[in-house]
């Protein structure tokens, strides 16, 4: 009986060790189709139930949302300014014109306008331009500056300053090489 | 028994095996993203941010519906808060914690606000879900360029993301992305409607409350995804520009938190920024998850992070790329030209299906179908599709139309099936002559212009009258444009034509504006738009564009003609050191697409009279000479080193126009042509030899 058992148990056993192999064959090779193609193709969806974390981020937004009390709804009081950064994205040559870009973080107004000051020694070259709203961000038109207007090639020093009614404040000092 | 045991317990470990194996490798892939991966340059690829066709509308439903298996409509879930009974105060956390059913929770928040005279955050419930949520949506005009137009009627939020996606050529999981990202409307079982009203948080100024024209679901959809495509359109504009080194900073503390350099790679990349101008720094991206430090910024990492594990890669490793050769149709048989190139080297052939889009009546003409080889797979100029222009009567004048995918590609290489082909806007030109209508408000007195039939009609529906065409440009032999305008309010009442001579003796004055003199051969004329005076201004400056005060620019209104002069295009190719020249926008495109040169811009303009400016064409080098002299042309032809390639372009007259100097770079023997004497001063600092005056130009 055990004999028989035994001889009648091996090759069950061997059918069920060759079906693993092959489902665990078929298996990783799904996951690794499906892994490639999630990595090529842009357009691979992914249709799972939310996680914790997007569940999570809902109600962090719902939190900031409670926050908000008191200070979006009104309009800002403009007998006072509040002193702000300017943020300088660039402040480069190309080819004939220095230019620089520049915008006010977590500000968002229509009504300013941004100057950029040049100096070197005792030049001093300045440039105003308006101010407008982007989607979160107040921003400084761009400021093209023709090569031909610094008075001597050299490296200048810039500052982008910003004023509207209710907000004011300048950038740091930046260096610019003009060729 | 025994039997049964052992082919259970082999079936069970069998089980727990391919349990293990799965939840592993099931793991792996959700846990795969790391933020190491996060490449600060490159957020999203063009192709990926661009392509509208992602999903339809009834995929972006069954997307929504699976984020948000059930919604919490009558707010039953409890919550916890901080409350004080007394006086009703929310969320201050020097009161008690307790906990109440949503639904009371969002009463409470709106007696306090109420009480505080704050306005209603729509907390109250019933609460609507985004994959339950609909409206009535306005229709939106055609933006030229931007957006094409979009019927009124009831819409889903899924048929809402799906047609603007379409109608702006944005990528609807973007938008999908960006409504998370902003509002988290898509996993919020209980969304107040605040969250829909600014659910882009487009156009919420700080000091005052969000701008009411662009409040709402629909609004706020549609102008952000606009807003992607002015960036687009317009990338000289904004703070972060494409194909460039950007100072980007980590945090709104600028002075504490400091920045860094990202060479930004893609337009979609920088639209990102100029929409969310920060960057993730190393806590940030090493707690994909969660918090970072005090100079961690979220908006970027989140974008990237929700769109990588929703819809696969933002970063598309392989793709097709269009190229434009020749971008203009017009009714009179002239075909755009389109090509198209793999990003690498297929191992089969790449088959897919080309289409033109409406409103235009163009037509893909001959095969709709492009097939690109293994040996033709970087060459678009071999793998094109032409476009036939065709008269429409809805849009008679310039426009824009895009030819978009069809299919999907099919490829025996897997890894180039299944593409799509990105969306290639080209422009119809009228063959001839383009009517520029102006219509009158009697209500306002004000004047307006236009070349699309289409805004005809809507401003007649409007109550405008409509004086007719009063110009006709691209037209040979027609006058100049003169901008008329009155000294108060410049206020416009009259382009070109004989009649402005009337408006002058009534006192009014001319801008020295004249769009026949500027520099294009076909000139975008700017609608400019202001809403407090409800004046409009029409420019063809770019200066004047961006610095127009109390202006909003809106965009294109039409094309005008130079009839004096054309552009003559400036190209470089790095491979010889060469620099080419033409007036032909087909040989531009075809020389930046298909044979290695970068379009540097317009190099200077041609006039329509002058002395012929002469091309010859040295093939040991394979660069191009130009001369004006017909001796110099004629000895160097003889040489037998060059090919005379004929009179290319006009050169001005010396009293219209600048000194064109021509500098000589020995080490590859080729020439080098501008009017800027900066450049010519630097280069020659360079090495190059001036070669003196040579022609004149404009």
């Amino acid at each position: 009986m055990k004999i028989n058992r035994k001889s009648s148990r091996t090759p069950f056993v061997a059918a069920v060790l060759i079906v693993a192999v092959l489902s665990l064959g078929a298996v990783f090779w799904y996951f690794s189709a499906s892994g490639s193609k999630m990595s090529d193709t842009p357009n691979t969806i992914n249709y799972d139930p939310p996680t914790k974390q997007d569940k999570k981020e809902a109600e962090d937004n719902k939190k900031e949302l409670a926050k908000d009390t008191a200070s979006s709804d009104k309009p800002k009081d403009s007998t006072s300014t509040q002193t702000i950064q300017v943020a300088v994205s660039d402040a480069t040559q190309y080819g004939d014109v220095v230019e620089v870009r520049a915008f006010i973080p977590e500000v968002i107004e229509s009504d300013g306008s941004c100057t950029a000051i040049f100096t070197l020694n005792d030049n001093r070259l300045e440039k105003k331009v308006a101010a407008f709203i982007e989607a979160t961000t107040t921003q400084c038109r761009p400021i093209d500056v023709p090569v031909s207007e610094f008075s001597q090639s050299g490296t200048w020093n810039l500052v982008v300053k910003y004023n509207s009614a209710y907000s004011r404040g300048e950038s740091s000092i930046r260096k610019v090489e003009v060729r | 028994m025994n039997h049964i045991n052992v082919r259970w317990r082999s079936a069970s470990l069998l089980s727990i095996m391919l349990a293990v194996c799965c939840s592993l490798l099931a793991g792996s892939s959700t846990s795969a993203l790391s933020g190491s991966d996060f490449d600060a340059g490159r957020i999203i690829d063009d192709s990926v941010f661009y392509n509208s066709s992602s999903m339809s509308a009834s995929s972006i439903q069954t997307f929504l519906n699976s984020k948000l298996p059930s919604c919490d409509t009558n707010g039953t879930k409890s919550i916890t808060y901080n409350y004080n009974s007394s006086t009703g105060r929310v969320n201050n956390s020097s009161d008690p914690l307790v906990t109440t059913t949503r639904a009371t929770y969002g009463q409470r928040v709106y007696d306090w606000r109420v009480k505080n005279g704050l306005s209603d955050q729509g907390s109250r419930a019933p609460f609507t879900c985004m994959k339950d949520y609909s409206q009535n949506t306005p229709s939106m005009a055609p933006a030229s360029g931007l957006c094409e137009g979009i019927n009124s009627g009831s819409r889903s939020a899924a048929q809402i993301i799906h047609d603007v996606a379409a109608a702006c050529g944005i990528n609807p999981q973007v938008l999908i992305v960006l409504l998370q990202k902003e509002q988290s409307l898509v996993t919020d079982d209980w969304p107040w409607k605040i969250q829909y009203n600014n659910a882009t948080g487009f156009a919420c100024p700080d000091t005052a409350p969000c701008d009411p024209n662009y409040a709402g679901f629909f609004y706020q959809v549609y102008y952000a995804a606009r807003q992607f495509k002015v960036y687009k359109a317009y990338p000289n504009d904004y703070n972060y520009r494409a194909k460039r080194n950007n100072t980007i900073y980590w945090h709104p503390d600028l002075s504490r938190c400091g920045s860094s350099t990202v060479y930004i790679e893609n337009q979609a990349t920088a639209a990102l920024y100029i929409y969310t101008p920060y960057r993730p720094n190393s806590a940030a991206l090493k707690n994909l998850y969660g918090t970072g430090d005090s100079c961690s910024s979220y908006g970027n990492r989140n974008f990237w992070r929700m769109f990588n594990e929703w819809f696969g890669s933002s970063i598309q490793r392989y793709r097709i790329s269009s190229h434009i050769i020749d971008g203009t149709t017009d009714s009179s048989g002239e075909q755009g030209v389109v090509g198209f190139s793999l990003n690498s080297k297929p191992t089969n052939s790449v088959t897919f299906e080309l289409k033109v889009s409406s409103p235009s009546n163009a037509r893909v003409a001959g095969t709709t179908s492009v097939t690109i080889t293994p040996d033709t797979w970087n060459q678009p100029a071999r793998n094109i599709v032409r476009i036939s222009g065709k008269y429409n009567s809805a849009l008679e004048g310039t426009f824009h139309y895009s030819l978009v995918p069809d299919s999907k590609s099919s490829s025996i290489d897997k890894r180039f099936s299944g593409l799509t082909a990105p969306n290639t806007q080209l422009l119809q030109l009228q063959a001839d002559s383009q009517p520029v209508y102006r219509l009158y408000s009697t209500d306002t007195k004000k004047h307006f212009f236009t070349a699309s039939r289409e805004r005809v009609k809507d401003l007649e529906a409007q109550g405008f009258r409509n004086e007719g065409a009063k110009f006709s440009y691209c037209k040979a032999g027609e006058q100049a444009m003169i901008r008329v305008v009155k000294n108060d309010d410049r206020r416009i009442v009259a382009f070109g034509s004989s009649e402005y001579q009337n408006y002058l003796k009534a006192s009014y004055k001319t801008e020295s504006l004249d769009f026949a003199t500027s520099r294009r051969a076909y000139i975008p004329v700017y609608w400019l738009y202001d809403p407090t005076l409800g004046r409009s201004l029409y420019t063809t400056s770019e200066s004047e564009r961006t610095s127009a005060t109390g202006f909003e620019d809106k965009g294109l209104a039409f094309y005008v003609c130079s009839a004096d002069q054309a552009p003559v295009y400036r190209l470089y190719r790095k491979s010889n050191n060469a620099h080419f020249y033409s007036t032909s926008e087909s040989e531009r495109n075809h020389a930046a697409n298909g044979i290695g040169y970068t379009y540097e811009g317009v190099g200077y303009y041609a006039c329509a009279t002058g002395s012929p400016v002469y091309r010859l064409y040295r093939k040991s080098n394979d660069a191009h000479f130009y001369t004006t002299s017909t001796k110099e042309r004629d000895s160097i032809v003889a040489s037998g080193q060059y090919r005379n390639e004929g009179a290319q372009f006009n050169a001005c007259s010396t009293d219209t126009g600048s000194p064109v100097y021509r500098l000589y770079r020995k080490s590859n023997d080729t020439h080098f042509y501008t009017t800027s004497t900066s450049e010519r001063n630097s280069l020659v600092q360079a090495g190059f030899r001036d070669e003196g005056e040579r022609f004149t130009a404009r």
